[in-house]
């Protein structure tokens, strides 16, 4: 089971959202997609499930085109934050029904136990449901259907944090059980550090990390501790005031590890590792390109 | 494509509940009508006029519907992994079932006995379609456009054509004669064969437009 | 179970570690099994692979091993390697930086000794 994007480029109105965005996704792995707002990870992942249509670059499921094709299209679910999904009269029993009929073989057992881990009613209205508990149902349909790749887009907006426990909890329960592809795109990267393997980082329009682990993407950025004299001259040009908290003479900086290699650091100076967000935040700073 | 057939299962429900409502709305106006005017002559035929034109006016307001629903019909069919081609493939069986239910309720309102009616049935079945097809073609095209403004030229454009087709249908169901009148009129023009070409050239045309134009369809932003 | 986990260090690693502190202070005796990598991951909400190369790191040093169809189980003699390890690096993990703040503090080496002389050792 293998899933490639070759060179998608996706404009919009004459004006750029994608540039030759090329990855891979191999089964059976949790990947993060993560990347500032705005940057277009909705729209790559649309763009994948062909709800978006790109001239440009080609998505293979198994070396075959996804566009079009019903084969295709039934190995893989996006689970995403619109919710103009459905005609509105239907009950969360029918989504289900709805998601049996399409895919098949859905894991109707497991949806039960979960509408109760959730605290979900399902004889009620998908529509009537608040923001939080109409994700919790999104999240029953794309862990109870048989599909090989699910995308999850935001699989936490509105979840309060006892509901966002159950999900983290239930994911490594159904990855156990049945191991496939899981794509999550979040904005709460320490909440799920530890259950993705593998991080994919958009910026800028173009893929900037791939195929890294979670431990070599947290790698790629140090964070130093010393006098604001001492690392400046260490940096030289590529320090930037801007990213460093400062107490008194003392500054806490976090830079990209590469910025460091060949570099004779003094013993004033110290380095500590730092966890996935920080390391996400300093590698997407526009500042330090 | 048996696809499409699964796809129709989930939208059938949908379709279902829009017949009901228009058809419940029409008997409550005409119910209105009998009580504000007195529980007049009831004869069969009459009857019998007045159920099917209900019937086949409601099926027509849930067809229309249907233009209407284009882009919710494709977000569920894509969220549930069908393409764009079975889409297209169910909505045309969709509309097929339809026309042919309305052409068939609409001839049985017409109660007649003439020898023409085997051509009578096939033309008014050729005109039917091709004004659905016409009006599939049209809503794929629209539904490329902003909601508000697909919205409006449908409205506007098919209400012009319900009170036009209504006015006449009635017209021609009270005044069949001048309907037989017009058939021997075509007939004796050695029209018939030619009518059916253009209809079958003007349908094919049509059904191309639409599913062009469905192969564009994309997801809008929020 | 009591694992306390940062998010600084290698995720695995940090499972390796606390895998071996089980071992050393006896909470799985040898020969015992080990909760499997289901298991753990399911208690811990964390990605199952990554718990493999935490026992993986283990497995390599001949501290746990894999019975086919039955999962893994503690070595014998893995409580004395463990141990034997842990002694070599006692100096590096615990004396250096305790010399270290004592010399920041100004604390002299007699008052070290009388301190460690004045415990139940």
């Amino acid at each position: 089971m293998k899933l490639t994007v070759n060179n998608l480029t996706k404009t919009f109105k004459h004006e750029s959202i994608l540039e030759n965005i090329s990855f891979e996704l191999t089964s059976p792995k949790i990947y993060g997609l993560l990347g500032r707002n705005g940057v277009g990870k909705s729209t790559l992942l649309n763009c994948i499930c062909d709800r978006l249509l790109f001239k440009q670059g080609k998505v293979l499921l198994n070396e075959k085109t996804i566009h079009n094709n019903n084969e295709q299209l039934k190995q893989i679910y996006l689970m995403n934050d619109n919710s103009e999904t459905y005609y509105g009269w239907e009950t969360v029993s029918d989504l289900y029904k709805y998601t049996d009929i399409a895919y098949g073989n859905f894991n109707y057992k497991n949806a039960h136990e979960l509408a109760n881990k959730f605290g979900i009613e399902e004889r009620q209205k998908f529509k009537h449901l608040s923001t939080g508990l109409q994700t919790a149902v999104k999240l029953i349909l794309a862990f109870c259907v048989n599909a090989k790749i699910i995308f999850l887009d935001e699989p936490t907006l509105g979840l309060d944090a006892y509901l966002r426990d159950v999900f983290y909890q239930e994911l490594i329960k159904t990855y156990n059980e049945n191991p496939r592809i899981f794509v999550l795109s979040t904005h709460l990267i320490n909440e799920v550090q530890n259950l993705i393997e593998d991080v994919i980082i958009l910026n800028n329009k173009k893929i900037v990390l791939n195929k890294t682990s979670v431990e070599n993407t947290c790698q790629l950025v140090t964070q130093l501790q010393g006098k604001r004299e001492d690392i400046k001259n260490l940096l030289g040009e590529k320090f930037s005031s801007y990213d460093a908290i400062t107490v008194g003479k003392q500054i806490i900086i976090n830079v990209k590890t590469e910025l460091l290699q060949k570099k004779n650091i003094p013993t004033t100076i110290t380095k500590h590792p730092v966890d996935l967000q920080t390391a996400f935040i300093t590698l997407t700073n526009k500042g330090n390109k | 494509m048996k696809k499409s057939i699964e796809l129709l299962k989930c939208t059938c429900r949908n379709r279902i509940r829009q017949i009901l409502i228009s058809t419940s709305i029409f008997i409550i106006f005409i119910t209105l009508g009998y009580i504000i005017n007195g529980f007049k002559s009831t004869n069969i035929k009459l009857l019998i006029n007045g159920i099917t034109c209900i019937i086949s006016f409601a099926l027509i307001m849930a067809l229309i519907y249907g233009y209407f629903t284009q882009y919710k019909d494709y977000r569920i069919a894509m969220q549930l992994g069908f393409s764009r081609k079975t889409l297209w493939w169910s909505k045309f069986i969709e509309l097929t079932i339809l026309t042919a239910l309305i052409t068939i309720i609409g001839i049985i309102n017409l109660h007649v006995g003439y020898r023409g009616i085997l051509i009578l049935t096939s033309m008014i079945v050729c005109m039917n379609f091709s004004i659905t097809i016409t009006f599939f073609a049209l809503s794929s095209f629209l539904v490329l456009f902003p909601r508000w403004l697909g919205k409006t030229v449908m409205m506007t454009i098919l209400s012009f054509i319900i009170y036009f087709i209504t006015y006449e249908t009635i017209n021609i169901t009270y005044q069949y004669p001048k309907l037989v009148h017009f058939i021997q009129k075509v007939l004796s023009l050695n029209m018939y064969f030619s009518f059916y070409a253009v209809c079958i050239i003007w349908i094919t045309l049509m059904l191309i437009i639409s599913y062009r134009f469905m192969n564009l369809i994309q997801i809008r932003r929020n | 179970m009591s694992f306390e986990l940062n998010s600084k260090e290698p995720l695995y690693q940090q499972i390796a570690f606390q895998l071996e502190e089980m071992i050393l202070t006896k909470k799985i005796l040898e020969g015992e099994q080990v909760p499997s990598t289901t298991q753990l991951s399911q208690e811990l909400k964390i990605n199952p692979a990554t718990i493999l190369k935490g026992m993986n790191i283990l497995v390599t040093n001949g501290l746990i091993e894999k019975k086919r169809g039955m999962g893994m189980f503690v070595c014998t003699g893995a409580y004395e390697k463990i141990m034997k390890q842990r002694q070599k690096t006692f100096y590096k993990d615990y004396i250096k930086k305790m010399l270290q703040e004592a010399q920041k503090l100004h604390i002299s080496k007699n008052h070290l000794l009388e301190m460690i002389e004045k415990e139940d050792y």
